[in-house]
């Protein structure tokens, strides 16, 4: 049964629906990965800290406050390998007409933000993003339910990025 | 204040300066006057003299008047050909100018102070959703004429593929030079008896909810012979009155007329509210059919409009209303004529595969989607059913979401966006592979199409 319009594009019957057919993925720079598993550490040092003082402090509980302490180092083991997942989903491609968003490995999200209806392209990258000199692409149309953007490129990338988004967006625009 | 003369502006400078009506900031400022009047008479009455230092006082109050004649004095507006100026404030000067073009819409309100004087204030919105200016107080006869000029100005642009060009050119034509004002007689399409209102808001699933709670408590009380359960009913009285009440103030006389430039909607017990639906802004409508509701053959019709305000709470419901009860099948044509397409209900939709029952069984019998050239169909809801209909060429973007419970079985959700509104058209658990080509199609297939036509 097929539900879809009288037009079909070449390929798209892979049971995948992150797998765009002719997609060459695009990824974010690992420097997100470091950024977020900095994140996770330091995280995990500050309750890890807390763990050990009370182990001191409190002798006559310390097989809670150790099982507490493996507990944390499993977590932030744990949050290590997820951050490298995450990271390494992200993806966008700019195809003719539109610019395609993947992200996420258990929950995952697909995004088709056609050039013509971007109203604004920002980049924005907070203090901490700038010390790894990364920057997050934001799309907003006039729907904000769209919540296409592509964190991790460095500034060059994601500057280009945006200027070709929007040199596309006004040779395309469709508006409302 | 009610100038009726035409006036032609050779310039948009040359528009004559106006000024809002002289009572205005006694209707802004009115529950505050009224406030500090019944506190004064009630030391008065109650023997006690005025005991605020009354030099202080009169100061205080003549201060007050005279700002606020000031600033009604400093506070012009003037219509142009292509803008509407409006200045503003006594000591920092502020100018603004608005773009008619860019009005998406012009709402007149008038709220119950106002409406006892008279008066009216006008709203004028633009592209991203918010009140760009308002010129409270007028007259309503003056502000009815200036809204009338606004849209007209604001239509005067050519618009590709808009529908409300074409019957305002035969307007102009009947009625004579462009240059005299004039208010198009609306031709009413649908009004809503206070009855048959009063009585749909009091079945929605919400007032219902409550009744059932009511004669629960009451039926466990009576069978207990405990009599403290009545004192619930107090609450459940004060919470059915507020669920119920609100619609049927906000759309009490509803009338729903065709004007030359698109629907307009008239309602209120209280307040007056009136506003347009300009067509071609029109981005989705929504049919909303609560549980009693669909045995009685009824159903509410909302739309989402590009620029109406839109703050998710009850106004903004109300604003977004194109007619609050109605014949399901009326609904439908209505549906159709605010959208300008096919009819959805000729669109062939389908439910998702059966496995989709593991993850929705009480929604999978509800679950549709289809899509044809026009536009996108969806319906779901157990309990408030909806139909969402979205034309193919104002779809903003698209996304597919998947859980992990969905990947095994192979489903996804297709999610379409729109401008802030009531229309959410949503797709949960197709099949995955039908999730990914809609997505990659729908959005890609409006954009090129829209531009072409520019």
């Amino acid at each position: 049964m097929r539900v879809g319009p009288p037009r079909t594009l070449a390929g798209v019957s892979t049971a995948d629906p992150f797998r765009v057919p002719g997609a060459d993925w695009e990824r974010v720079s690992p420097r997100l990965a470091v950024l977020r598993r900095g994140a996770v550490l330091g995280t995990a040092l500050l309750v890890l800290v807390v763990a050990v003082l009370l182990w001191v402090l409190d002798p006559d509980r310390r097989t809670w406050w150790t099982v507490l302490a493996v507990a944390i180092v499993l977590a932030s083991g744990w949050g290590w390998w997820l951050v490298g997942r995450q990271v390494a989903a992200w993806g966008f491609v700019e195809r003719e007409h539109d610019l395609v968003v993947v992200r996420g490995r258990f929950w995952r999200r697909l995004d088709v933000v056609p050039y013509g209806r971007m109203q604004l392209v920002d980049v924005t990258a907070g203090p901490i993003e700038r010390a790894a000199g990364i920057a997050t692409v934001r799309m907003h149309t006039a729907s904000p339910s769209s919540h296409a953007h592509v964190p991790g490129l460095t500034p060059p990338v994601a500057q280009r990025l945006r200027d070709r988004l929007s040199e596309r967006g006004e040779d395309q625009a469709a508006g409302l | 204040m009610t100038d009726g003369e035409p006036e032609v502006p050779a310039d948009e400078d040359e528009g004559r300066l106006q000024r809002v009506h002289p009572l205005s900031p006694l209707l802004r400022g009115g529950l505050v006057v009224v406030a500090i009047g019944v506190a004064a008479a009630r030391q008065l009455v109650e023997g006690q003299g005025v005991n605020w230092p009354l030099p202080a006082v009169a100061a205080v109050v003549a201060a007050v008047v005279a700002w606020a004649a000031l600033s009604w004095w400093t506070t012009r507006f003037r219509l142009g050909t292509h803008t509407l100026r409006i200045e503003s404030g006594v000591l920092a000067r502020r100018s603004r100018r608005i773009r008619l073009d860019r009005v998406q819409a012009v709402e007149l309100q008038q709220p119950f102070l106002a409406r006892l004087f008279g008066m009216a204030e006008l709203q004028i919105e633009t592209a991203g959703g918010g009140t760009e200016a308002a010129l409270a107080f007028l007259t309503h006869a003056h502000a009815l004429e200036l809204r009338g000029e606004l849209l007209e100005r604001a239509g005067a642009r050519p618009r590709p593929g808009t529908s409300g060009s074409a019957p305002e050119a035969v307007v102009d034509a009947e009625g004579g030079p462009a240059a005299a004002p004039r208010v198009a007689w609306p031709t009413v399409l649908h009004r809503v008896p206070p009855g048959l209102l009063l009585v749909s808001q009091l079945v929605r699933t919400g007032p219902l909810a409550v009744i059932a709670g009511t004669a629960i408590t009451v039926a466990v009380t009576v069978l207990l012979g405990e009599p403290l359960g009545l004192a619930l009913l107090v609450p459940m009285g004060i919470a059915l009155i507020g669920a119920v009440g609100n619609g049927f103030v906000a759309q009490y006389d509803f009338m729903l007329s065709r004007t030359a430039r698109g629907l307009a909607v008239r309602a209120g017990l209280l307040a007056l509210r009136s506003q347009s639906i300009p067509v071609d802004r029109v981005q989705g409508v929504v049919v909303v059919e609560p549980l009693v509701w669909r045995w009685l053959g009824w159903c509410e019709v909302q739309v989402t409009v590009a620029g109406v305000r839109n703050r998710g709470d009850d106004e903004a419901r109300y604003t977004s209303t194109l007619v609050p009860v109605i014949d399901r099948d009326a609904g439908a044509r209505l549906a159709v004529d605010a959208l300008g397409t096919a009819d959805p209900g000729a669109t062939p939709w389908h439910q998702p595969p059966r496995r989709a029952r593991w993850l929705d069984p009480f929604g999978w019998p509800v679950l549709r989607l289809g899509t044809d050239a026009g536009q996108v169909v969806t319906r779901r809801g157990v309990l408030v059913r909806r139909t969402d209909v979205v034309p193919r060429h104002k779809v903003q973007s698209c996304a597919v979401t998947q859980g992990p419970l969905q990947r095994h079985l192979g489903l996804a959700t297709l999610h379409v966006h729109l401008p802030a509104g009531p229309v959410a058209a949503a797709g949960p658990h197709r099949e995955a592979h039908e999730a990914g080509e809609l997505a990659l199609l729908l959005p890609t297939e409006a954009a090129p199409l829209a531009g072409g036509a520019v």
